[in-house]
């Protein structure tokens, strides 16, 4: 932390730190009012949030909202509520964050502590890959998906999201390994410990924090895809993300802001509790990845 | 059934093995974007008959903007060669879809049960393409329908508005007395869909053809046309300010609970209101929009069969279209989806006055060349075309300030630019 | 800062004398190792590149039909009105994202470095909505911004009757709404990277100047922040790189709408490609957006990458 405080030195020094609390705090609500718009409207009866205010406390707890979308929401004439669009989901995005993970982790391995000839040039075209816009692979993943017979399944979604995901692991586990200490890495060559070996005893060992970093950043991302899970999937094989979309966009009568608030938070949860728990490492990852899909 | 299918579909989601079946009549899977009201439950009538068959029924509704995500859906399962057994479209979707050599052929089955003696007239285009049949209509729809709630009506002394003034009269009589006078739902489907009623509101067959068939330029930029611009401005002043994006169902909601006086759409509307437990002529009226009473402007769904692998599959597409023609199945989704039977026989036991009106309304309109062809769900024209109206005339409902002869030019542009 | 976060060894790290008797697996094992990643980037990424580029210059309509027609769909595109919304939307609504992302994250950012008690906590909840995929909180957003339904609707029953919230709906507004929701989402993650900036900041230069008498709203202007350079850099391409590719967001909050008004160029390639039989026009809309991505993206690779090399 920095030593130098603003108004440290003067006189004006509470009123200073006052007004610094008091920006925070603004912020802070700004950040806050959505989630707690649909926490407490997913807890209201309907006639409550038609005729109350938006961000007034619900007078009674009503979990009507919360039973309808786990078990009744609609998509269609299917009407089989959220579980197994979350069981999908979490079977998508439970692949494709191991295996971009580990074979991440032997690319970022292999690109930096076993340099060869153009592997530089090489990471960074695979790096072009975390930024270019998907809607550009859309139609040619589609013909592919169909060609191996992978067409709207979860197979072929789970196989683009492992395909996409790898610059980014990739990136991740070689920025971290370049930092070894090369006296190391040269020790071990000269013993003639092989490149597995090494991988396996040193290098992997130490690259637990990377590797929380590249779980998180993997599941979040999948978890929270809609692009290719909305034109990849269909009924047996939609992710919650796709379910929710359709959710919310039916209204059959009155619209029911409980079950989409609700339905909302329960698609969200999962990467909320990720974020929770491993907060430190999300942030790092966001950090040591600087390039947002 | 249905209970009994779950697991399975489970079973096949956890092992990743998706419509493993083990049913031997053939599994039909179908894209649809009918999940709201009436429409829901029609196509739940469907499934039943379809499921009955012991035909297995995956359903992939995707809701949304009319159809939007549906299509969306659709095209990369064409892409990846694997397009679901059925799937819903709007008019000349079907004819491009046709065009590419992906349908299958119904062409022995519309022969057998005599589907051409059958349905009326103005719909054979869309089934037969190059002489082969692609396509089944499953019910037509008159656009051109106001639908006003009664008790506002009948509070405010409001005569049903024969003719345009009396709209205009009708809605000041409302916005006076704070009631939003057109419930509306702002998106780009539904902006188009309500101008196919300005301009059958004209009461000139031939002034649609040249707008709605042949974007005739001389017509576009004619004095009637420029009257129609006009009448749609005047239509984007009558609404709630909140109307933009808002879905079909919450803009009848309005008018149900008495928010707003009356709103514009297809006779679906009605489907919905019945599922809410309304009644004509008790909880709210029905009349053509003003000035159109012998026009009539209509949409069709229908349902194209794309080529599949497996006999029972194409026997399953065939039972299909057998279902959506049949007389019982046509009689009782006309009246829960709403709408008019694509059948001429078809009994008319338990129809209610607005379709008695609609169905007279169409034998007028047809006698005069007034049954025409929606332009708004691309029936007269192709979906580029229809593209450009859409754009133009939900940018044109959103922006106060566009002046008519803007919107005007904006169109012939973008017409010009395809 | 993204890549340079982490020095590199030296390049003669792998250079050390091989021990005798390895076999030619043993010294190709490394690229060996990355080949299969390599190929599939190759199909993947630049095949399926080359390949839309290809259907764009094609003559695709409902399905793709691979007869060439030059760049005639690319002049289509650009003859467009609605594309030209669409980019207008884009240079407008990826300017004041940028902008005001960047600011509302540098002063969090000086903010939580004052020693604020739980900075924690705060840096929580700032940071959580990168959490949430905007089909989840679009819901919440769509509604509080809705007039007829939230803030609008509350300022009239707290008595502010005249009070008017309804970007969301004006066709010349929406797009605000748009930046705003953006802006919710990203600016806890710009906030970070300054945060982690500023705490690298060497301290003896800015004891020096406090010794000086200097005020820290100077120390800031003069010092600290010339020197947060490479953070302002970084924070810059992750945000345009990021609202080229906003889809989702415009998706969950307005659709595209009012009318055109929120149209995005990822937004219009969808419409083309999916919804009306335009595959050509998507596809040459879709090269359009790689293109601007690419000329932001390979100078800045390039960049890092030979900073590297240097160091």
């Amino acid at each position: 932390m920095s030593d130098m405080v603003l108004g440290k030195q003067s006189g004006r020094d509470k009123l200073f730190r006052g007004l610094v609390y008091v920006i925070l705090g603004v912020f802070v609500l700004f950040y806050l009012t959505p989630l707690y718009v649909m926490v407490v409207t997913s807890v209201k009866s309907l006639d409550e949030i038609l005729s109350g205010s938006l961000l007034a406390f619900p007078k009674t707890l009503d979990f009507y909202g919360w039973d309808e979308a786990w078990n009744n929401a609609c998509v269609g004439t299917e009407c089989r509520g959220m579980a197994p669009f979350m069981i999908n989901s979490l079977i998508a995005a439970s692949l494709a964050t191991v295996i971009p993970t580990a074979v991440g982790a032997l690319n970022g391995y292999a690109l930096s502590l076993w340099r060869f000839k153009g592997s530089d040039l090489l990471f960074g075209m695979l790096l072009f890959g975390a930024f270019i816009p998907f809607q550009i692979v859309l139609l040619p993943m589609a013909s592919f998906l169909g060609w191996i017979g992978w067409s709207s399944s979860l197979t072929g979604l789970t196989f683009t999201y492992i395909v996409y995901g790898l610059p980014f692991t990739t990136l991740y586990f070689r920025n971290f390994y370049v930092s070894f200490p090369p006296d190391l890495v040269k020790a071990a060559r000269i013993d003639g410990i092989g490149f597995f070996r090494f991988f396996w005893r040193v290098a992997l060992p130490s690259s637990v924090p990377i590797m929380i970093v590249s779980v998180i950043w993997q599941f979040t991302n999948t978890w929270n895809d809609f692009l290719f899970a909305s034109t990849m999937t269909k009924l047996e094989s939609a992710t919650v993300m796709v379910a929710l979309n359709n959710f919310v966009q039916v209204a059959n009568g009155v619209k029911r802001y409980n079950v989409d608030m609700a339905a909302a938070i329960i698609a969200g949860l999962p990467t909320i509790a990720v974020y929770l728990i491993a907060g430190r490492y999300f942030l790092r990852g966001l950090m040591a990845g600087a390039v947002k899909g | 059934m249905r209970n009994f299918l779950k697991p399975c579909i489970l079973a096949g989601a956890l092992t990743l093995v998706n419509g493993t079946s083990a049913f031997a009549d053939g599994k039909l899977d179908i894209i649809h974007w009918w999940t709201s009201g009436g429409e829901l439950a029609g196509i739940q009538l469907l499934r039943d008959k379809i499921e009955a068959q012991g035909i297995e029924w995956f359903d992939a509704a995707s809701a949304g903007g009319a159809g939007t995500n549906a299509r969306t859906l659709f095209r990369t399962r064409v892409q990846a060669g694997d397009p679901p057994a059925v799937m819903q479209a709007l008019g000349t979707e079907v004819n491009e879809w046709a065009e590419t050599g992906i349908l299958g052929d119904l062409t022995d089955l519309a022969a057998e049960e005599g589907w051409y003696d059958l349905v009326p007239k103005p719909l054979h285009p869309f089934m037969n393409v190059d002489g082969k049949t692609v396509a089944v209509p499953a019910v037509w729809s008159q656009i051109n329908w106001v639908w006003g709630n009664k008790a506002i009506f009948d509070k405010y002394d409001v005569a049903t508005p024969q003719t345009w003034d009396d709209l205009v009269a009708a809605a000041k009589v409302f916005k006076d007395a704070g009631i939003t006078p057109i419930a509306h739902g702002g998106q780009p489907w539904q902006d188009t869909a309500i101008f196919d009623g300005i301009l059958v509101s004209f009461d000139d067959p031939e002034f649609y053809r040249k707008v709605a068939f042949e974007q005739d330029l001389e017509t576009l930029q004619g004095p009637m046309f420029h009257e129609a611009m006009e009448r749609l401005r005047w239509y984007s002043q009558q609404l709630d300010k909140s109307s933009p994006g808002r879905e079909w169902t919450q803009a009848q909601a309005m008018v149900l609970n008495g928010e707003a006086a009356m709103s514009w759409m297809g006779d679906w509307a009605k489907g919905w209101r019945v599922t809410q437990g309304q009644e004509p002529g008790v909880d709210f009226i029905c009349f053509p929009t003003p000035g159109s009473n012998d026009m009539f402007v209509w949409l069709a769904d229908f349902f194209f069969f794309p080529k599949i692998e497996g006999e029972a599959n194409n026997a399953a597409q065939k039972a299909f279209a057998s279902a959506v023609m049949e007389k019982n199945f046509q009689h009782d989704f006309s009246l829960i989806k709403s709408g008019l039977p694509v059948r001429t026989d078809v009994d008319n036991a338990g129809w209610d006055d607005c379709t008695r009106d609609s169905i007279s309304r169409a034998k007028r309109a047809e006698a005069r060349g007034g049954l025409v062809a929606s332009l708004g769900f691309a029936h007269s024209a192709r979906s580029d075309v229809q593209g450009v109206f859409r754009d133009t005339l939900s940018d044109f409902v959103n922006t106060p300030d566009m002046s008519v002869d803007e919107g005007i030019e904006i169109l012939i542009d973008g017409l010009d630019s395809l | 800062m993204a890549l340079t976060d982490n020095i590199p060894p030296t390049r003669s790290a792998p250079v050390g004398k091989l021990k005798h008797g390895t076999t030619w697996l043993q010294r190709n094992i490394a690229w060996l190792t990355f080949l299969p990643t390599g190929i599939l980037g190759a199909i993947f990424i630049y095949g399926f590149i080359l390949l839309t580029i290809y259907i764009s210059m094609s003559a695709s309509k409902l399905i793709p039909d691979y007869t060439f027609v030059g760049f005639e769909q690319w002049e289509r595109l650009w003859g467009m009105r609605r594309w030209g919304i669409a980019v207008n939307n884009l240079f407008l609504f990826s300017g004041m994202f940028i902008v005001i992302a960047t600011a509302i994250g540098l002063l969090l950012a000086i903010l939580l470095d004052q020693r604020i008690r739980a900075e924690g906590a705060i840096r929580t909840i700032i940071l959580y909505p990168m959490a949430l995929s905007f089909i989840v909180t679009g819901t919440a957003w769509k509604w509080v911004l809705n007039p007829g339904l939230g803030i609008e609707s509350l300022l009239h029953d707290w008595g502010f009757v005249e009070a008017q919230f309804d970007w969301l709906v004006r066709r010349d507004r929406a797009i605000y709404t748009v930046v705003m929701a953006a802006v919710w989402q990203s600016s806890g993650f710009i906030m970070a990277i300054f945060l982690a900036s500023l705490r690298g900041i060497d301290q003896s230069i800015m004891q020096s100047a406090v010794m000086d008498g200097a005020s820290s709203w100077r120390i800031y202007r003069r010092i600290i922040i010339p020197q947060l350079g490479p953070a302002f850099f970084t924070a810059f391409v992750i945000l345009l790189h990021m609202s080229i590719k906003s889809y989702d967001l415009v998706i969950a909050l307005t659709n595209g709408g009012p009318g055109t008004a929120t149209d995005l160029p990822s937004t219009f390639m969808f419409d083309y490609a999916f919804d009306r039989s335009r595959i050509a026009i998507g596809a040459a809309s879709a090269t359009m957006m790689l293109f601007a991505i690419a000329a932001i993206i390979v100078p800045y690779l390039y960049s890092e990458l030979r900073s590297q090399d240097r160091s």
